[in-house]
């Protein structure tokens, strides 16, 4: 979400990541649609796990990227993976800055 | 023989001629004499403009003179350890194409040899130098800077490796560090606020000036950038483009370089382009050489 300081980033619980799975994994597969990259502010969230898999969470659209590479998109209309890490993100980042999430989030 | 290349031109061939017999050993023995002037020809300037004269060899023949100079070289194009000699004996080089290019391969009249010294001393490549102000509303006592604008170029920034390691200071201050350059770290004055008068101040510690505070010749590149602030939150720079493009560049943190705003129209007005939550505009500010070799 920055553009000059470095992105706010924070390792998860071991429950946390275990939740973040579970949500991935119950998101029906759809067709692989690239990540909008709006510019300025709020672009979205970007998942990494040790062994090289990550996804990308922005608004509706989730690309999860496994560690053989083949990506694959999955479709979350009511944007509930995006609220559980909006909803993880309050104990890790400062006030002012979940506040600025939230409200950039809710403007997207 | 010795084929000499000014290698100065991207869709033209560049200018070449031959130099055989007297001239050859006279060139080379002048060389070895200054032989400081020279370096290989991967190094110094590798961008749009001249990039120095090309010496090579032609043959595998031993020298003539017995100099022991490399079968290829470069010279006037930078990076040398005796640049002021190089410039002169890339300067002779240029002078003596009229006399030995053939016109079928070039047109070697005086308007290309001027072309190609005026390249030759104009630090930093070809890039054209343009005035800058004053501004509409000026005042008594206002200047008009000359400052240096270059085409945008977002593939060089987007590239693997450099689009997530540099950010839009990086991109306004045309400098890839590959840190995530922040205004004031490589002085040792970091700014301590996300706020206008903050960032500006960390970005003058830098060595960036105001707009309207020339920078001199031994600047360039000198660019116009501009800086708007998140408060409390985050800051932004945008860098102003060729006069034939007319346009700003960006690059948001580590996404894509582009020249548009959030409303995917082309920038002509950093104080007026969609910025999102970068609501505050700084202003004008130019950075220049030093200012860009600093940042970390």
């Amino acid at each position: 979400m920055f553009s000059g300081r470095p992105n706010p980033q924070w390792d998860t619980s071991a429950e946390e990541t275990a939740q973040i799975s579970a949500l991935i994994d119950g998101l029906p597969d759809a067709a692989l649609e690239p990540v909008t990259d709006d510019g300025l502010g709020y672009r979205g969230f970007v998942i990494t796990w040790p062994d090289g898999q990550s996804a990308t969470v922005a608004g509706a659209a989730v690309l999860v990227t496994p560690v053989d590479r083949t990506r694959c998109g999955k479709a979350d209309p009511d944007r509930t993976m995006e609220s559980a890490l909006v909803h993880m993100a309050r104990k890790y980042l400062a006030a002012d800055l979940y506040e600025f999430l939230l409200s950039q989030v809710g403007a997207g | 023989m010795l084929r000499v290349t000014v290698d100065a031109f991207s869709g033209r061939e560049n200018p070449t001629y031959v130099l055989d017999g007297a001239e050859e050993r006279d060139l080379l023995r002048d060389v070895s004499r200054r032989r400081a002037a020279i370096t290989d020809t991967t190094t110094g300037f590798d961008g749009l403009g001249f990039r120095g004269t090309i010496i090579e060899s032609l043959s595998d023949d031993a020298q003539e003179g017995g100099h022991d100079l490399p079968d290829r070289f470069k010279v006037g194009g930078g990076g040398a350890q005796d640049e002021a000699n190089a410039l002169d004996i890339a300067e002779r080089l240029i002078r003596g194409l009229p006399t030995h290019a053939p016109a079928a391969d070039v047109d070697a009249d005086h308007n290309l040899v001027d072309y190609l010294l005026g390249l030759l001393h104009q630090p930093g490549g070809d890039l054209p130098t343009v005035p800058d102000g004053p501004p509409p509303q000026a005042q008594t006592g206002d200047v008009t800077c000359r400052i240096e604008r270059s085409s945008f170029n977002p593939g060089f920034w987007n590239a693997s490796g450099v689009i997530g390691r540099n950010n839009c200071y990086n991109y306004a201050s045309n400098w890839k560090t590959n840190t995530f350059a922040q205004p004031g770290r490589g002085a040792g004055q970091m700014y301590t606020a996300l706020s206008c008068p903050a960032v500006t101040q960390a970005a003058f510690a830098d060595g960036c000036h105001r707009r309207f505070v020339c920078f001199p010749e031994s600047e360039k590149p000198r660019r116009l950038v501009a800086l708007v602030v998140a408060p409390g939150i985050d800051y932004h720079w945008y860098r102003i483009h060729s006069e034939s493009e007319g346009f700003w560049g960006h690059k948001p943190g580590g996404t894509a370089a582009r020249n548009v705003d959030n409303n995917g129209l082309v920038i002509t007005n950093p104080e007026t382009c969609a910025r999102g939550p970068y609501t505050d505009f700084c202003g004008y500010f130019y950075t220049c050489k030093t200012q860009r070799e600093r940042i970390r």
